[in-house]
């Protein structure tokens, strides 16, 4: 950071000029107990709900109790240099963040203070960290797609813009990576991504920074710190804090998406401070209201009507399930609130198949209107055949020989299965998730190896760019598969296949 | 929930009421210094405040320690040591003060310097700080040498700070900030 001398000396002119001028006048009050990160504050009768503090050494707090002689505060920064006895006065500000476009491609905390190194964020548009969600007459149904570029959920489990949709399973199942892909996805388009990393290792949120920078991401992308090592009642801050950052570009008619990566740490943060504040417990030891902080979280997240300027924020949440309990407090609050989950599986992991959606016990509930028209063509057929396929796969486990219908009906499902299955860091364009998704579903890799199927699938991607220049990019404008487009998929299909050999060695074995 | 004054709290709104009501708000006010005083001293705190005295003997000791007060006072005093809050005796005096305070008009201040005030000094001062808090105010001057210079006035919850020290503190806070 560079310091001009110049500057410096006019800033202290000024303050010198002013400086027989007038007083601070501020509430105060003081520390009658702290620690644990929070304070109990005698005095302070004038203090705001959630109004910033400052303690000495320039320690920040949030009013969180008010009481009848007394203030508890979370303190928002290092409380050990705190003690009984010291001086907190009022600032007469509401917590807030610094938003806007200067955030884009930044490292912040909860507070917008910078942490990747790259100098001060130059805004000077706040915003409250706690806002009341955008109400029905301002909002309008969803209806456009958010692309993650992930075959198996934007075909099965399409999410729109506006929408809140849950991501949620154990740990190690590739929570995250959908989230980051998503991010990934976005690189060139309008959507601008903020990640939340709530109670995370600083090491774990450092890999995610890289891998978005390392595939071009962070040029749309916000990312918020609230790490492990920091005092519960940041990772508290840090979601409402994401959000709002979110709601800046959502009110300027700008699409916004935001990832909570995991609200579960946060009830856990939220769990500390109110048992801190001698809040009542209640199932689980989790207070009382921690459905509505939640709710009142994911409420924000909306598509504007055209008239208030047509943005959105969607919201992506993430809770981390304990040895796959869904039915536990936190998991069942969420899913409530959202608009629909996305649920991966350890053994579907450890099976391989990866990204590990369960198609099964996943749903979206809005976000079948956002999908494009090409895709809603394909994704009806393929959700059936994967429905009977795993329907059939279950019963046939205990059947030796089956008749010819269940074997096509079970080497569908599986060619299908395969087809899903997605590396890392790939994520497709929604035009060749349909051309697969097309083959797939019309029995064009039913005679193929299902080992080959990758195969099978990149080169015809790259077949179509080469022979067919023109068939995707059609498909792309139109949003749909026209009759034409139908049969030019067809001939290509069939010439493709040809071309590389497949489906002869099948016929010739 | 309940704070740690909000019992003291409770008995003195209620005493402030009888006395109000009796027209002798001084009378009391005084006689609860010298109970609150003579309940302070070691020896008797001792006694009111242990779990095996019973209470007769508790009442026949207070009522030897302090003779001259009115029937009201002492009343109050015995009834918050049979109810076993003894310990909110001294912050239930504070609040009872407050409150004869609040009822004339009169607001507390205390003015920080870092330096002690000369005489015109005070009434100058103490003009302005009649003027901040909108009515009378009675005034504790504490001398304070990290201030550096200037003064700081502390009316209720509201602090006025016009000291040196905040100016510094700010001046810091900008530079920081650049």
């Amino acid at each position: 950071m560079a310091i001009r001398s110049d500057e410096i000396t006019s800033i202290i002119r000024d303050e010198i000029r002013s400086f027989t001028e007038g007083a601070d006048v501020a509430g105060v009050g003081t520390i009658v107990e702290v620690g644990d990160g929070i304070a109990q504050v005698y005095g302070l009768s004038g203090a705001l709900a959630s109004e910033l503090l400052e303690f000495p050494g320039g320690v920040m707090g949030m009013a969180f109790n008010l009481e009848e002689e007394t203030v508890g505060a979370l303190i928002l920064g290092d409380y050990t240099g705190l003690k009984e006895g010291d001086q907190v006065k009022t600032t007469g500000r509401v917590v807030q963040v610094p938003v806007g476009d200067a955030l884009i491609g930044r490292v912040v905390d909860p507070l917008g203070n910078p942490l990747d190194g790259k100098g001060p964020i130059e805004t000077s548009q706040f915003r409250p960290v706690e806002r009341i969600a955008p109400g029905v007459i301002v909002r309008q149904p969803v209806d456009t797609p958010v692309q993650t570029g992930i075959k198996a959920i934007d075909s099965m489990i399409p999410i729109g813009r506006g929408q809140r949709e849950l991501i949620l399973g154990d740990r190690q199942t590739g929570k995250t990576a959908i989230a980051v892909d998503t991010i990934i996805n976005q690189k060139g388009q309008d959507l601008i991504c903020v990640y939340v990393a709530i109670g995370q290792k600083l090491s774990t949120v450092a890999q995610i920074v890289a891998q978005l920078e390392e595939h071009g991401a962070m040029g749309h992308s916000i990312v918020v710190v609230a790490a492990a090592s920091d005092p519960a009642p940041i990772q508290f801050l840090a979601p409402y804090a994401g959000a709002a950052i979110g709601e800046e570009f959502m009110e300027a008619g700008r699409d916004a998406l935001c990832i909570y990566d995991d609200l579960s740490k946060h009830a856990w943060a939220y769990r500390q401070v109110s048992l801190l504040m001698r809040r009542p417990p209640g199932r689980e030891a989790y207070p009382g209201d921690i459905f509505y902080a939640h709710s009142r979280l994911l409420e924000r997240a909306a598509r504007m009507s055209e008239d208030h300027g047509g943005g959105s924020l969607t919201a992506l949440p993430i809770i981390e399930t304990q040895a796959g309990d869904l039915s536990a407090y936190i998991p069942t609050n969420v899913i409530s609130i959202t608009d629909g989950q996305i649920h991966m599986q350890t053994d579907l992991f450890n099976q391989g198949q990866r990204p590990a959606v369960n198609a099964g016990l996943s749903v979206s509930r809005v976000g079948g209107n956002a999908q494009i028209k090409a895709m809603r063509q394909v994704a009806g057929r393929l959700r059936l055949d994967l429905a009977q396929y795993r329907e059939l796969a279950a019963f046939a486990q205990f059947a030796s020989d089956l008749d010819k219908a269940t074997r096509d009906q079970l080497t569908r499902g599986e060619k299908l299965t395969e087809i899903l299955k997605q590396p890392q860091f790939a994520p497709l364009s929604v035009e060749r998730q349909v051309a697969i998704i097309w083959a797939g579903t019309n029995g064009y890799l039913d005679d193929v190896p299902t080992p080959k199927v990758k195969e099978f699938e990149s080169g015809f991607f790259r077949f179509l760019d080469q022979n067919h220049p023109d068939l995707l990019p059609t498909i792309a404008s139109e949003q749909a598969i026209s009759d034409a487009s139908q049969d030019a998929f067809r001939a290509a299909v069939t010439a493709f296949r040809q071309d590389a050999g497949f489906g002869a060695e099948e016929t010739a074995a | 929930m309940a704070g740690r004054d909000t019992a003291a709290r409770r008995y003195a709104e209620a005493a402030f009421q009888v006395a109000r009501d009796d027209h002798a708000l001084d009378a009391w006010q005084a006689d609860l210094s010298v109970l609150a005083e003579a309940v302070a001293i070691p020896e008797l705190r001792e006694v009111v405040e242990h779990p095996a005295i019973p209470f007769a003997e508790k009442e026949r000791v207070v009522r030897r320690a302090v003779t001259d007060v009115a029937a009201g006072p002492m009343n109050l005093i015995l009834l918050m040591v049979r109810r076993g809050r003894p310990a909110a005796i001294p912050r239930m005096r504070l609040h009872f003060e407050e409150l004869v305070r609040r009822d004339r008009g009169i607001a507390k201040a205390e003015v920080r310097t870092a330096l002690p005030l000369g005489n015109e000094e005070r009434a100058e001062l103490a003009q302005t700080v009649e003027r901040l808090a909108g009515r009378q105010v009675e005034i504790t001057e504490v001398v304070d040498r990290g201030l550096i210079g200037g003064v700081a006035v502390r009316i209720g919850d509201q602090l006025y700070d016009a000291s040196v020290r905040s100016r510094l503190e700010r001046l810091r806070a900008r530079l920081t900030t650049i």
